[in-house]
């Protein structure tokens, strides 16, 4: 690696920008790591920003669900050597994304109200979408939000000059591994099987189902793990409520066949 | 050669452990783990029936564990000798699987510093089964050994403790001989895998049932006695300077573990996966060591989220 620091870029499109703040609270980590790069962009929290030049890397956080969403990102992959969508808003867009199983007026009207005029030009809504649907994406950092130390362990290897290696296991893993006693296997609700893990299974230590905040891994048993939330007595329409919430698309591709069961559920 | 504890000073017994080095042992709250028992109080604590969730091969490979450390971009000397510690009450299904890991990591031309080092720090005292545990357990069928230095075996009023070796007799040497030595019966169970020529069973169309089940994780790997596959990795201060190398236990089943440098990975399905931990376990390793790599403790089935039992596959359906 060269001796020049890297010049990295935060940005931010449709979400609530709790990934950024995430990135300035790795506390007491945040001065070591703003020594060891030149932060050239991060709107959020400087006055003065580098808008137009080269990044070497640049994290999005958000989805793209407007027009403007679509020409920043595409911009700003112009001016990146290394693009990384950060939380699962850019990886799997999240929230937003349940607009997506819902049809677009109703639920501008169930927000907005009858009455509001549609919205035009570049904040024109768009359905949600993960970056990765529009521009090619280096490396994927999810989680709503993101762990402190998942971002900073692709920050310490890429400074080392190494390929940063994500994570890419499901929460079962963690579970185990802290000795924690399955939920699933006392009857309960958890996603475990098909999420990512990554949090070192932070809610079912504490007893709680994980609700899937860090979006599905690549290649989930989705049948066998519906098969047993069912067996638990989780209803086919709350395990898709979950799907849609963080997988949303993916889910969507991954459980076509089951899509059908879900609705006569409902 | 025998010794005798009566059951009512047993913890007298795990007390004078105590005060050689660190004592871990199983408790059961909503499950049974090996735990340190830290104080005298808490030697009441220990367990006696159950069978832990998670195996005792975590006191030689942890989770994650220390090889080295570097300050100010110098390598750091590591020291290799740790203080003694016993883990008692581990079942003979463990204690066997033990004896596997010290094939592998103790092999004189490759030993392992890492592990020789805890290992040598470690001893592991065993409890006899009197029963099968439950419905999952198959060690009678798993060719076990008396691989261990001491274990206890129940005889009514008395533990009858079992010595094989001069490790285990420094323990126990204040106790009173039994008036004859009496190996322990090694247990028996109801469930029995059936020893098959594994290699004829390659095929996909064996596997794809229990397959259709599995759901990648890893319940089943973290959580066998014998299962010891790693990754290594180096996590280093933002400073550059400083840092440590890491040892984390990994999975077959994982697909990033079978994917190497140029992003080859050789198994790339998860029926490939699978078929190759239970042929891991149950044929390959005994095509070199003569033995299965399984000992029958049943958890990979018993904790299996889909509850898939390879045994009752091959015994039924493999022929
Ligand atoms: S415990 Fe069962 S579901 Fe999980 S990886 Fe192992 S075989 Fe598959
Ligand atoms: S393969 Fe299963 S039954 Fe055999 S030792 Fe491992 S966890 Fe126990």
């Amino acid at each position: 690696m060269s001796t020049k620091k890297p010049r990295v870029a935060i940005h931010s499109i449709t979400g609530c920008a709790g990934c950024q703040l995430t990135f300035y609270f790795i506390k007491d980590r945040l001065l070591d790591f703003l020594g060891a790069i030149d932060l050239v962009a991060a709107p959020m929290i400087k006055g003065k920003n580098d808008l137009d030049g080269k990044y070497d890397v640049c994290f999005v956080e958000g989805s793209v669900s407007s027009e403007r969403d679509l020409e920043h990102l595409k911009k700003w992959r112009e001016q990146s050597k290394i693009l990384v969508a950060l939380g699962t808003c850019a990886t799997h867009a999240n929230v937003q994304g349940i607009k997506n199983f819902r049809e677009a007026k109703k639920v501008q009207e169930y927000v907005y109200g009858k009455e509001a005029k549609n919205m035009e030009g570049e904040l024109k809504p768009v359905a949600p979408t993960p970056l990765d649907a529009h521009v090619k994406i280096d490396y994927k950092i999810s989680g709503c939000p993101p762990e402190e130390v998942e971002i900073l362990r692709f920050c310490k290897d890429y400074l080392m000059g190494l390929d940063p290696r994500i994570y890419n296991e499901p929460v079962c893993v963690e579970c185990t591994k802290r000795e924690i006693k399955c939920l699933l296997e006392d009857g309960k609700e958890c996603m475990g099987p098909l999420i990512r893990g990554g949090c070192n299974a932070l809610c079912p230590g504490v007893g709680h189902g994980c609700t899937g905040c860090h979006g599905p891994i690549p290649e989930g048993n989705i049948p066998q793990t519906i098969t047993l939330l069912k067996a638990n007595g989780i209803p086919l329409h709350l395990i898709n409520q979950r799907m849609q919430k963080y997988a949303g698309l993916e889910f969507e591709k991954l459980g076509a066949a089951i899509k059908s069961e879900v609705e006569s559920d409902e | 050669m025998g010794k005798l504890l009566k059951k009512s000073a047993a913890n007298d017994f795990f007390r004078s452990l105590q005060k050689k080095g660190s004592l871990y042992a199983p408790v059961s709250t909503d499950m049974v783990r090996f735990q340190h028992i830290k104080t005298p109080e808490a030697l009441r604590s220990i367990d006696f029936d159950g069978h832990a969730f998670f195996p005792p091969k975590k006191y030689l490979l942890p989770n994650e564990e220390e090889l080295f450390t570097i300050k100010q971009g110098k390598l750091q000397d590591t020291n290799q000798s740790l203080p003694p510690q016993f883990v008692v009450n581990v079942r003979l299904c463990d204690l066997n699987a033990i004896a596997i890991l010290d094939k592998l990591y103790l092999d004189p031309d490759y030993p392992d510093p890492y592990y020789k080092a805890k290992r040598d720090a470690t001893t592991f005292i065993g409890i006899n089964c009197k029963r099968e545990i439950d419905e999952y357990c198959f060690c009678g069928s798993m060719d076990l050994q008396r691989a261990y230095d001491l274990l206890l075996d129940d005889r009514g009023e008395h533990y009858y403790i079992d010595v094989r070796s001069d490790k285990g007799m420094a323990l126990v040497k204040e106790l009173p001989d039994a008036p004859e030595q009496q190996d322990p019966t090694l247990p028996k169970t109801s469930k029995v895998l059936d020893q098959k020529d594994l290699h004829q069973f390659f095929a996909d169309k064996w596997w794809e049932g229990d397959n259709e089940l599995c759901v990648s994780c890893q319940r089943c790997t973290a959580l066998c006695p014998t299962c010891f596959c790693f990754d290594v990795k180096d996590d280093m201060d933002l400073n550059l300077q400083d840092g440590k190398r890491l040892r984390t236990i990994d999975s077959c089943h994982s697909a990033d573990f079978t994917t190497v440098a140029g992003d080859h990975t050789f198994r790339s399905s998860r029926l490939q996966r699978y078929r190759h931990r239970v042929m891991h376990k149950l044929q390959y390793y005994k095509d070199t060591f003569e033995r299965s790599m399984c000992t029958g403790c049943g958890r990979c089935i018993r904790y299996c989220h889909s509850k898939i039992d390879f045994v009752k596959t091959i015994n039924e359906d493999f022929k």
